[in-house]
C-alpha cells in the first residue's frame, strides 16, 4: 500500500537534511507540481530578507506576506514588485499589524540585540490570524557561524471577553565551523511546537500584548531544547557511536561497582 | 521534466538518507512519484552510490560478522571480497541479499595481521552493530582499512553512523584517511549533524601494529576535538544569537508601555535594527 503523495513528502522532509530543505522542497515540486501550492503552505523554509523600496528598511519574506511573486512589506504596506490588486489586511487590522511590529521590534531588540523582526496579520470570521518572524545571522568566528530563524503562526478566535490562541512555533537553526582542526562541522535544523491558551481582551491592542507573551515564553522554552538536542542529545550519540575509553575498562569497572554494592549488600 | 531529471531528483534523496532511513526514503520516494516504473528502475545506480559510500554492512551466509561494502573491496559491479572470510560474494544493492559466495583466496599475512588488530580495537571502541575491513588494493603497497559503527534508535527518533576509511602506504609508512559522523534527531523536528575531517599520519611500516595504533590515536583526537566543537558552539555562536533574558534579567512588560524600552534605550544610547 502506498501512502498520500502530499504525506510522503512531508514525511521525507522530516528525514532528509535539513540544511537543504529549500531545495529539496524544489525538487518534489519538480517531481510533482500538483503538490506546490500545499508543500509552500505548510512547511517551514529559512527566512529571505528584502529590502522596502519604499522605507529603506529591511523586512522578512515567508509564504504569509507573498502573493505570486510579489511580497509585502510590513513597513509600507506596498508589494515589491508592485502589484494592483495585492492582498492587502484591513485597515483596522494594518493599524494594528503596525503596532504588532513596532512592539516586536523592541521584543527583538531585547533578546536579540541585533537581526530582524517582521509581522503579519490577517482576518479571521471570529478573530484574527498572524505570523512573527524573527531572523538573526551571527558574524562568522573562530567559534563557528550561526542562523536564527523563529516563524511563530498564530489564530486568535475571539469569545467574549477573552481569545483563544492557537500558536505553532518553529525554530531553524543552522550552527557550521569550519577549520583546520575540526574539519567541517555542520549542526543544524528545526524544531516545532504548538501551544494554546485564553487571555483576556479588552481591545485590539490586547492581542498583540497577549502573542508577545506567547512568542516570548515559547522561544524561551525552545531556547532550552535547542540547547539540549544541538549540544546534550547529539553529543550524546556521538559518545554512543564510538566509546572514547575501551569498552573492556568501562566492563571491568562495571564489575567492581557491582561487587562494591554486593559487598555492602552482604554486609548490610 | 524529462525521465532522466525525475531519476536524478529522486537519486539526490536517496543519497541523503540519514542512517538507517534508507527503507523509509525509498517508500517516500514511491510514494512522491506514484510508484512510477521508470524513475523506480533507475535508482539503481543510487542505491549503489548510497552503499559504498556509507559502507552498509551485508551478512553472508554462514558468516560470523557482517561484511563491508565499500569501494576498497569492490572487485566488480555488485561483486565484492572480504579477506578475513576468505569469500567474494554478490549482492542486490536495492534489498542487500547477498549470494554466489565464492572462496577467496587474494591477501597474505600481512593483511591478515592488520585485521587482527583492527578486529580487536573496533571490539574495544565500537560498542553497536559495527563492522570493519582489511582491503589490499590494487596498488601493490596500498591496503585499506574501513570502520563503521551503527547505532538506530528509531523508537526514541534518533540514529547515528560513524565511518572512517583509510589508506596505509606499506612502503612510505604514511596513513591518510576520512572520518565522518552522521547525526539525525527527528523527535517534533528535524536536526542533522554531518560532519568529516580529512585525517593524516605516519606509522612504522615495518611494524604492522603501528597502523592501528595511528588510527586509535586520530581518532580519539577527533573524538575529542568534536566534543570541545559542542561545547564551542554552545558559549559562542548560539550564545550570540539570541538571549535567554534581556539586560534587564525580566520578562517583557507587553501592554500600552511597551513603547517605554525604546525610551529608555533612547537615553542608554542603544542598538537599533540595521
Amino acid at each position: 500500500m502506498s501512502a498520500d503523495p502530499f504525506d510522503a513528502a512531508l514525511d521525507l522532509l522530516r528525514r532528509l537534511n535539513p540544511k537543504d530543505i529549500s531545495q529539496n522542497l524544489n525538487s518534489i515540486c519538480s517531481l510533482v507540481p500538483d503538490l506546490t501550492e500545499d508543500l509552500l503552505s505548510s512547511v517551514d523554509q529559512p527566512l529571505q530578507v528584502k529590502r522596502c523600496k519604499t522605507t529603506g528598511k529591511d523586512y522578512l519574506t515567508c509564504d504569509y506576506n507573498r502573493d505570486g511573486d510579489s511580497f509585502r512589506s510590513p513597513w509600507s504596506n506596498e508589494y515589491d514588485p508592485p502589484l494592483a490588486d495585492g492582498t492587502v489586511p484591513s485597515d483596522a487590522i494594518r493599524k494594528l499589524e503596525i503596532t504588532a511590529n513596532d512592539a516586536f521590534d523592541i521584543y527583538r531588540d531585547l533578546y536579540y540585540e541585533g537581526g530582524l523582526s517582521s509581522v503579519y496579520l490577517w482576518e479571521l470570521d471570529n478573530g484574527l490570524a498572524g505570523v512573527v518572524l524573527l531572523k538573526k545571522v551571527s558574524s562568522e568566528t573562530s567559534k563557528g557561524q550561526g542562523d536564527w530563524d523563529s516563524i511563530h503562526v498564530f489564530e486568535a478566535q475571539e469569545r467574549g471577553r477573552n481569545a483563544h490562541y492557537k500558536l505553532t512555533s518553529t525554530i531553524i537553526l543552522n550552527l557550521v565551523t569550519s577549520n583546520k582542526s575540526i574539519g567541517t562541522f555542520d549542526l543544524g535544523g528545526n524544531l516545532t511546537r504548538q501551544v494554546e491558551q485564553d487571555y483576556p481582551v479588552e481591545d485590539e491592542t490586547s492581542h498583540v500584548a497577549n502573542i508577545g507573551k506567547m512568542v516570548e515564553d515559547i522561544e524561551s522554552k525552545m531556547r532550552n531544547q535547542l540547547q539540549e538536542v544541538y549540544f546534550g542529545k547529539t553529543k550524546d550519540i556521538v559518545s554512543d557511536l564510538r566509546s572514547l575509553s575501551t569498552l573492556s575498562a568501562a566492563r571491568e569497572e562495571k564489575k567492581l561497582q557491582s561487587e562494591v554494592v554486593q559487598n555492602l549488600e552482604g554486609r548490610a | 521534466m524529462y525521465v532522466q531529471a525525475k531519476i536524478k531528483a529522486a537519486s539526490g534523496f536517496l543519497n541523503d538518507a540519514p542512517p538507517g532511513e534508507i527503507k523509509e526514503v525509498y517508500d517516500d520516494i514511491k510514494s512522491i512519484v506514484e510508484e512510477d516504473g521508470d524513475i523506480i528502475d533507475g535508482l539503481e545506480s543510487a542505491f549503489e552510490n548510497y552503499n559504498l559510500s556509507e559502507f552498509v554492512t551485508v551478512n553472508i551466509p554462514g558468516a560470523e560478522k557482517a561484511v563491508v561494502v565499500s569501494k576498497y573491496n569492490k572487485l566488480g559491479s555488485g561483486t565484492f571480497y572480504d579477506p578475513e572470510l576468505g569469500k567474494s560474494f554478490s549482492i542486490d544493492h536495492r534489498s542487500l541479499q547477498a549470494s554466489g559466495v565464492e572462496e577467496y583466496d587474494g591477501a597474505g599475512d600481512t593483511v591478515a595481521s592488520i585485521t587482527s588488530d583492527v578486529k580487536h580495537y573496533v571490539l574495544e571502541h565500537y560498542p553497536n552493530p559495527s563492522s570493519y575491513g582489511v582491503f589490499p588494493q590494487a596498488s601493490e603497497d596500498e591496503i585499506a582499512i574501513v570502520i563503521v559503527g551503527n547505532k538506530y534508535s528509531p523508537s526514541n527518533f534518533w540514529n547515528g553512523r560513524w565511518r572512517s576509511s583509510y589508506v596505509a602506504n606499506m612502503s612510505s609508512g604514511s596513513l591518510a584517511g576520512t572520518i565522518a559522523i552522521d547525526v539525525h534527531y527527528y523527535e517534533d523536528g528535524n536536526v542533522r549533524l554531518k560532519s568529516t575531517k580529512q585525517v593524516e599520519s605516519d606509522f612504522k611500516s615495518a611494524q604492522t601494529s603501528s597502523i592501528v595504533k595511528s588510527i586509535a590515536t586520530l581518532e580519539r583526537s577527533y573524538q575529542e576535538e568534536l566534543n570541545r566543537e559542542f561545547g564551542g558552539l554552545s558559549d559562542g555562536a548560539f550564545k550570540s544569537l539570541r538571549r535567554q533574558l534581556p539586560v534587564t534579567r525580566s520578562k517583557i512588560e507587553w501592554g500600552k508601555t511597551i513603547g517605554a524600552y525604546r525610551l529608555g534605550q533612547d537615553i542608554g544610547g542603544g542598538r537599533s535594527a540595521k
